[in-house]
């Protein structure tokens, strides 16, 4: 089955209709709402974003078997692609994360029963997890990443050891909640208030999944890329 | 029986699917007469006329209406063995009314394989007994061991048993609850009240 990737040229809303996960990456590429009919482009154009990158990113994030050329990714404009990220992570940190963990306080409570305490534990516990992750792409391999944009290339580090890094199991520990809290919790509880909290915590897997995704499509071959090329200082 | 061999009756609407399972089984040399239909409409002249041993059908036909003429067919040909060949997913009620279930991914050696052990009223569908999820005294205590943050050795040597037994246990404890995670067994096991707060 042959899919057609998305182009610059279509409806921006035709883009989310066909993947609504899109949605909520508008904000990260600093798109506001309202576009209309506009197309892809004069929507890019208006927001000051590259469309070519855009575009690049909409498919990488919704058509699983594409995986761009080395080509495809050194023609694009990949400036933006470590603020996508870094928004990405705020919006990870600051709203998605926070607004589960106030859901999830709601349901199981703060009393000092055993699954109140379980949840609460693994709660921190992975929420720890995800911010010291987020920590280190933020403050050792976004760093680097812009010392090699400026033709630097430092010997004591390379994207393999964020590659080593990068599947550490967090993702398990996300599914593991999910399936803890629609498989294990007390059958006392509002069911409907569960089951929210459970597609919330589905659509920040999903979410996730894909961040870890656009790492490995997109910025492990960017910056290979950039190693060779700063190591034959052909920059 | 040795020298007999079985006859086929192939019921299956796509041309290329029936021209392919008939040339994989003919081609076994195992079976004999092969016969070919492509609807369900008049299977029982044919099973009348042919009288096959094996009827191989796509469960795609057996719409729920047919469903009872399966059964009647079974009755009337206790002999009969029945093969469900899958060409998509079909509904699991609809399986069991069958001996065996192949589809197309299945290896075509496993294939003629199959519809041989029928016929020697070997291999029989084998219903999935409701699997054991619960977890086995041992288990549990290896799963208590885990949330107290022991590592495999160290499990391993406080149980007397070798590094292996305990894997193979922390990959049944896995498959039973479905929790990969430690944090997440910890939880497991604090909510199951295997262990209290604080160890």
């Amino acid at each position: 089955m042959k899919t057609k990737l998305f182009t610059k040229d279509m409806r921006l809303a035709d883009l989310i209709i066909a993947n609504h996960h899109l949605l909520p990456t508008l904000p990260r590429f600093g798109i506001t709402l309202g576009f209309g009919n506009r197309r892809v482009e004069e929507v890019c154009q208006k927001n000051g974003i590259p469309a070519d990158f855009f575009i690049l990113m909409c498919n990488a994030y919704t058509f699983e078997s594409y995986i761009p050329y080395e080509e495809t990714i050194m023609d694009t404009d990949i400036r933006y692609l470590v603020p996508f990220l870094t928004a990405s992570h705020s919006y990870y940190l600051d709203t998605q994360i926070p607004h589960i963990e106030r859901h999830m306080m709601n349901i199981i409570g703060g009393d000092n029963s055993n699954y109140s305490v379980a949840l609460r534990t693994f709660f921190n516990d992975y929420k720890k997890d995800i911010t010291e992750h987020f920590d280190y792409e933020e403050k050792t391999l976004f760093p680097y990443i812009a010392d090699l944009q400026k033709g630097k290339k430092r010997s004591d580090y390379s994207i393999y050891d964020f590659v080593q890094t990068h599947n550490s199991g967090i993702e398990d520990k996300l599914s593991d909640l999910t399936l803890i809290l629609f498989k294990y919790l007390p059958e006392n509880k509002s069911d409907n208030d569960v089951i929210d909290l459970i597609l919330d915590l589905i659509e920040l897997t999903s979410d996730l999944n894909k961040h870890a995704m656009i790492e490995d499509k997109i910025l492990v071959p960017y910056v290979e890329a950039l190693e060779k090329g700063v190591g034959n200082d052909k920059l | 029986m040795t020298n007999y061999k079985p006859k086929i009756l192939l019921v299956e609407p796509s041309r290329i699917v029936a021209e392919g399972l008939s040339k994989i089984l003919s081609d076994s040399g195992l079976f004999g007469q092969m016969s070919h239909l492509s609807s369900i409409a008049h299977l029982d002249d044919y099973m009348h006329s042919i009288h096959p041993d094996v009827l191989i059908i796509n469960p795609l036909l057996v719409t729920p209406d047919k469903q009872s003429d399966l059964s009647a067919l079974q009755q009337r040909y206790p002999n009969l063995k029945i093969m469900a060949f899958c060409t998509q997913l079909a509904d699991n009620a609809i399986m069991s009314k069958f001996h065996t279930v192949a589809n197309i991914y299945t290896n075509p050696s496993h294939l003629v394989k199959s519809v041989r052990d029928i016929t020697e009223h070997r291999a029989v569908i084998q219903k999935k007994t409701s699997e054991n999820d619960v977890l086995s005294r041992r288990e549990i205590e290896i799963l208590i061991l885990v949330a107290q943050g022991l590592m495999n050795k160290e499990i391993a040597e406080k149980l007397n048993i070798s590094l292996n037994t305990v894997i193979t246990h922390r990959k049944n404890i896995i498959k039973k609850t479905g929790i990969k995670s430690v944090a997440g067994l910890t939880s497991y096991a604090l909510m199951h009240n295997y262990i209290n707060i604080g160890g």
